[in-house]
């Protein structure tokens, strides 16, 4: 199968195939799943997108998004990069790091709730933007950790100069955005998850999609939670092929191993 | 000014009690065109990097104009070619902005420096690349790129790590005398290391050889001897086995010095 047949399959042929699987499990599964017909799903898809009520919730989530995106690229960025050039400071705050890595953003919610309480409107960017930041530390200090230390020398040869602003805005910047932006790919796929789940467990006093899908669930109403869950999946991959698109557009020596010869 | 390069006493290991290069010494006069052979492993490329500063020896010294060489540190009129030519590319740059790239950083981008850029495109027959970037190219294109950026700010002493491997053979001799007829004219001092003992006998003035010791062997052939000839393009003098006998004897030399004395 080549290259494009995979595409197609992706596509066009997966998403007909979860759809009759859809049908299957309608039929054979026992009433107590409550497992709606796809058609229903894809019907109230349709129609939720048109309201107004759920365009604000997706405008509410995807503004959470945005914000906590902002804050781990600022944060994570300048950690990274400080980190990435300071081995020993690296080396010290290792186990630091490991430390809060290994905590899941949900039992954060009770330092959060004491520290800025569960219902202000700022909780939920604040806290997704958490696994953000520390991917972004990891793959900014990665990057610097790739540079290639001849072309940093060469770099020096050809200026003429031995200065680390210049040299730090004409290579290293370049030499670090691959992995930089494959860490921005991934923080935004972690903080649309972390979002629409600290959204369905009531935090902050916004409605965004997660909410809804709570609410939907309290009034058993089944087809809308899973148009809910379908339609946070589609911007999730929407977001993610407009990320992929500019990432292979405008930094296209990402893979630089696999040149032509 | 016109560089010379001596290097006193030199010693440098990647480890501890495995010495690449041992106690070595040698002299470059200015604008002299020196060819480095030796076998793999032997310590070229580890000497040029000493040289251009990118590794710091562990004892001895290197001048370039009677001024010491500091590490990581590489001083202003140098150029470097590397081995591995994609190591000193840069990526995001297309292949006519690489060539411009360090006229650019020196401020030096004036409308003739343009034209001479142009030149070296065409020369380096990279003209069908100019909006590609270097990872788009094939190996033997990118050395010429790296060829190209590496004479684009005209510098005064000039280090080539096995400039032509990876290039095909037709342009190869076409190149050769390129390099030789400008560094002659520019009075430019080249050190390049090589394998090819007729790159050695077209572009250099002599040969050094590092040998099994880790030190350095002057080679008796001097090249120099046919520059009066009365062929103007070195590489014609290659083709018309003028050359034969000044290579024979660097063969010769070379084998002589990769053998062991137990071997």
């Amino acid at each position: 199968m080549n290259k494009n047949n995979f595409a197609y399959f992706g596509f066009v042929a997966l998403p007909i195939i979860l759809i009759l699987l859809g049908y299957l499990i309608n039929l054979v599964a026992p009433p107590t799943l409550k497992f709606p017909n796809p058609w229903d799903i894809l019907k109230q898809l349709i129609e939720l997108i048109g309201d107004q009520e759920v365009l604000e919730a997706i405008w509410v989530t995807i503004r959470a998004l945005f914000k906590s995106l902002l804050l781990s690229l600022i944060i994570g960025i300048c950690l990274g990069y400080f980190l990435g050039y300071n081995m020993k400071v690296w080396n010290s705050s290792q186990p630091t790091v490991d430390f809060f890595r290994s905590i899941p953003v949900t039992f954060l919610i009770p330092v959060s709730a004491l520290l800025i309480g569960v219902n202000d409107k700022n909780i939920i960017w604040l806290l997704s933007s958490y696994p953000g930041i520390l991917v972004m530390i990891f793959s900014v200090r990665t990057g610097i950790m790739k540079q290639e230390p001849e072309r940093i020398h060469f770099f020096k040869i050809i200026s003429g100069k031995n200065n680390f602003i210049t040299r730090f805005f004409k290579v290293t910047f370049f030499e670090t955005l691959p992995d930089l932006f494959s860490g921005f790919r991934i923080a935004l796929s972690y903080g649309l998850v972390i979002v629409t789940v600290l959204e369905y467990m009531r935090l902050g006093n916004e409605m965004g999609l997660g909410g809804l899908v709570n609410d939907e669930l309290e009034r058993q109403h089944y087809s809308n939670v899973y148009a809910f869950i379908l339609l946070i999946g589609i911007i999730g991959f929407i977001l993610n092929k407009v990320t992929e698109i500019i990432q292979g557009k405008y930094i296209h020596w990402s893979n630089e191993n696999s040149k032509s010869d | 000014m016109i560089m010379s390069l001596k290097i006193t006493n030199l010693n440098y290991g990647y480890r501890k009690n495995e010495e690449v290069i041992k106690n070595l010494s040698l002299y470059i006069g200015s604008g002299e065109h020196v060819a480095l052979m030796g076998s793999s492993g032997s310590g070229k490329s580890t000497l040029l990097k000493l040289i251009m500063s990118y590794l710091k020896p562990n004892s001895g010294n290197i001048y370039i104009n009677d001024h010491p060489v500091v590490y990581n540190n590489p001083l202003n009129n140098i150029a470097y070619v590397s081995q591995s030519s994609v190591k000193t590319l840069f990526p995001w740059l297309r292949v006519i902005d690489n060539i411009k790239y360090p006229l650019k950083l020196r401020k030096q981008l004036t409308k003739d420096n343009i034209i001479y850029c142009d030149y070296l495109i065409e020369k380096f027959n990279l003209s069908h690349k100019t909006r590609s970037f270097p990872l788009m190219l094939s190996g033997g294109e990118q050395k010429r790129l790296s060829l190209a950026i590496a004479l684009s700010y005209k510098p005064e002493l000039v280090l080539l790590d096995e400039p032509f491997s990876g290039v095909d053979f037709s342009l190869t001799e076409e190149l050769w005398s390129l390099l030789y007829e400008y560094f002659k004219t520019n009075r430019t001092t080249v050190f390049f290391a090589t394998h090819n003992i007729n790159e050695a006998a077209v572009m250099a003035d002599r040969v050094v050889f590092l040998n099994y010791n880790k030190c350095i062997t002057e080679s008796k052939v001097m090249l120099k001897e046919y520059e009066d000839s009365e062929d103007a393009n070195r590489s014609d003098l290659l083709l018309k086995g003028n050359i034969l006998p000044y290579k024979s004897a660097i063969i010769s030399e070379y084998k002589n010095s990769i053998i062991k004395p137990h071997e």
